[in-house]
This record gives C-alpha cells, sequence and structure tokens, in this order.
C-alpha cells in the first residue's frame, strides 16, 4: 500500500502551491499524484477512485481542509485513509483542532523536501507498526 | 419699556442667527461626510481589483519561474545520467588516469547535487505566492467588510427616507456583509445609482 507507488491526493487552491508539492513529491518519489482545488472536489476524487494518501491544505473556498478532514473521517469507506495538512496556519490552537479531527500530521509553509519526507515516512511508519 | 423690549428682540435675533449658522455648518459638514462616505466606498472595489490582480501576477511570476526550475531540474537530471555513463567509461583506461577520471567525474556527481538540492530549495521558497496570496485575500475580505459599512451608511444618510427599495437594500448589504467574498459588483452598481438619483 505504502511504496512509491501510491496513489496521493495533492488539495490546494493555490495552482502554484499544488505544483510545488507535486515536484517535491517527484524529488522524494512519489509520481502518483492528482490534484484537486478545494474540499469539495477532493471527495469527490476520493469517493471515485481509490487514493492512499491526501495532502491537503487548510484554508481553501467552498470546503476548507479541516472540513474535508472531518468528511474523511466521518466516511466509512475513507476514514482510515492518511490525511497531512500542510498549511499556513501555524497557530497552536489550529493543531490542536486537527489533530481532534484526526489529522495524521501537519506541515507548515514554507517547507523543504526533506521535511515533507520526514512526515510522509512518520505517517506510514505509525500506520505500519499499528496494523 | 421699549428699550427692554428692543433688547430682548436684539438676543433673540443673535440666537437665530447663531443657530442659523450652526444648522448651515451641520448640514454642509454632513454633505462634506456623505460625499466622503461616497469617495471611500467608491475606491474600495478599484483597491481590491488592483489587489486581484497583483495575487495574478504573483501566480504567474512563480509559475514562469517553476517552468524554468523544471527545465532545470530536468536538465540536472541528464547531466547526472551522462557522469554515470563516464564513470563507466573511464573505468577502462589506464589504473592511473581511470582514478584520476573517477575523482573529477565524482566531483561534478557532488556539484550536480548541490544544485539541485538548491534548485528544490527553491521550490519550497515559491510557495511565497500562496503565503502572499492567502494574506491578500484577507485584505481583500475586510475591504469587502468596510465597503459594506461605508455603504449602510451612505444609504442611511443619501436615501429620502421614503425610498421604497432602502430596507431591501440595507438587508442584502448585511447579508453580503457576513459573507468574506467581494460585495456584490451589482448590488454596489444598484445602491451607487440609487444614491445619484
Amino acid at each position: 500500500m505504502f511504496d512509491n507507488n501510491m496513489k496521493i491526493l495533492v488539495v490546494d487552491d493555490f495552482s502554484t502551491m499544488r505544483r510545488i508539492i507535486r515536484n517535491i513529491l517527484k524529488e522524494i518519489g512519489y509520481t502518483n499524484v492528482d490534484e484537486a482545488d478545494d474540499g469539495s472536489t477532493a471527495l469527490e476524487k476520493l469517493r471515485a477512485a481509490k487514493f492512499d494518501f491526501v495532502i491537503t491544505d487548510w484554508n481553501m473556498p467552498i470546503m476548507p481542509g479541516i472540513e474535508l478532514l472531518k468528511s474523511i473521517r466521518q466516511d466509512p469507506s475513507l476514514k482510515s485513509t492518511p490525511v497531512l495538512m500542510v498549511t499556513a496556519e501555524a497557530a497552536k490552537e489550529n493543531v490542536v483542532i486537527a489533530v481532534q479531527a484526526g489529522v495524521n500530521n501537519y506541515i507548515v509553509k514554507p517547507f523543504t523536501a526533506t521535511a515533507l519526507k520526514e512526515r510522509i515516512d512518520i505517517i506510514i511508519s505509525k500506520i505500519n507498526s499499528a496494523q | 419699556m421699549s428699550s427692554k423690549w428692543n433688547d430682548v428682540m436684539g438676543n433673540i435675533k443673535e440666537e437665530l442667527s447663531n443657530l442659523a449658522r450652526f444648522v448651515d455648518n451641520t448640514r454642509k459638514g454632513i454633505e462634506t461626510f456623505e460625499t466622503t462616505v461616497m469617495e471611500g466606498a467608491e475606491r474600495i472595489p478599484e483597491a481590491s481589483n488592483q489587489l486581484k490582480t497583483v495575487t495574478g501576477d504573483l501566480e504567474n511570476a512563480a509559475n514562469n519561474i517553476m517552468t524554468i526550475l523544471e527545465g532545470l531540474i530536468d536538465e540536472n537530471e541528464k547531466i547526472g545520467h551522462k557522469v554515470t555513463a563516464l564513470s563507466e567509461w573511464a573505468q577502462a583506461l589506464p589504473p592511473a588516469q581511470a582514478a584520476n577520471g573517477a575523482e573529477l567525474l565524482a566531483g561534478i556527481e557532488a556539484l550536480n547535487a548541490a544544485t539541485k538540492q538548491r534548485m528544490m530549495e527553491m521550490f519550497g521558497h515559491l510557495s511565497f505566492h500562496d503565503l502572499s496570496g492567502q494574506k491578500l485575500k484577507k485584505v481583500i475580505a475586510s475591504f469587502a467588510a468596510v465597503e459594506t459599512r461605508l455603504l449602510e451608511m451612505a444609504l442611511n444618510l443619501g436615501i429620502e427616507q421614503g425610498a421604497e427599495n432602502k430596507g431591501d437594500m440595507l438587508r442584502e448589504l448585511k447579508d453580503a456583509g457576513a459573507k468574506t467574498d467581494p460585495l456584490n459588483q451589482n448590488l454596489v452598481d444598484k445602491i451607487l445609482k440609487e444614491l445619484e438619483a
């Protein structure tokens, strides 16, 4: 499941940010990447096809990342999908809200390829050790 | 008696004159205030549009830089493949030359890897567009809220009490103010048109 071919959904309303994350993912070995520009589009894609991992922004129009996360956790077919929150919101309360909503990890922009790889590896390692 | 009456009348006349000047100054003040409010309300959509243009320009610039960076990374990877091919070729050389060649090629490989790392760092830093764009969105939302308040004031100051649709427009403004999106331009135009009438 969690190999270099795992299917990742990148959710961000800024096309530039999606492109940055896609390039960084390619650099750290993940090339099976799809994109969505807000939470509701992401939810449609997640329900239409199997994704192994979600990387989502917090601040987005229509459906913000935190609502997407809550929807994923409430959907029996999606609830176990790992979610990494990528956001500019570094406030402590936001992190707490995200954790309470079931986020797997949280990374603050701007970030490096190494930092993103570390977060993905931590999530995969925790899931693998829990199984 | 006549003298006292004249004094009273003089005092009343002076007081009425002062009162008239006060009313006139207040009226002028309200007119200036109305003009200021209307000018402010009219300029805010322009400022919001300028900020949206800035966001678009930043996005274009970031995308152009990324296109160049993607090209450079692609070339960087090609250099890496060529260095690997050269290393294999150098192994067939006489031992002394092979060692020398391997050392030089290892140096090129290290430089190439360092360059790629720096290019990836540049990718990360290009998220400035997202960070500044989100801040600009908040500024645009604040402008929309101020615009709503100004237009509410303008409506209350500039429209006669009998205006039929004043209540409707105030309700629409209240609804629009509750949203973070910029104020609907049609509603703004409608209000501005009403005030000019």
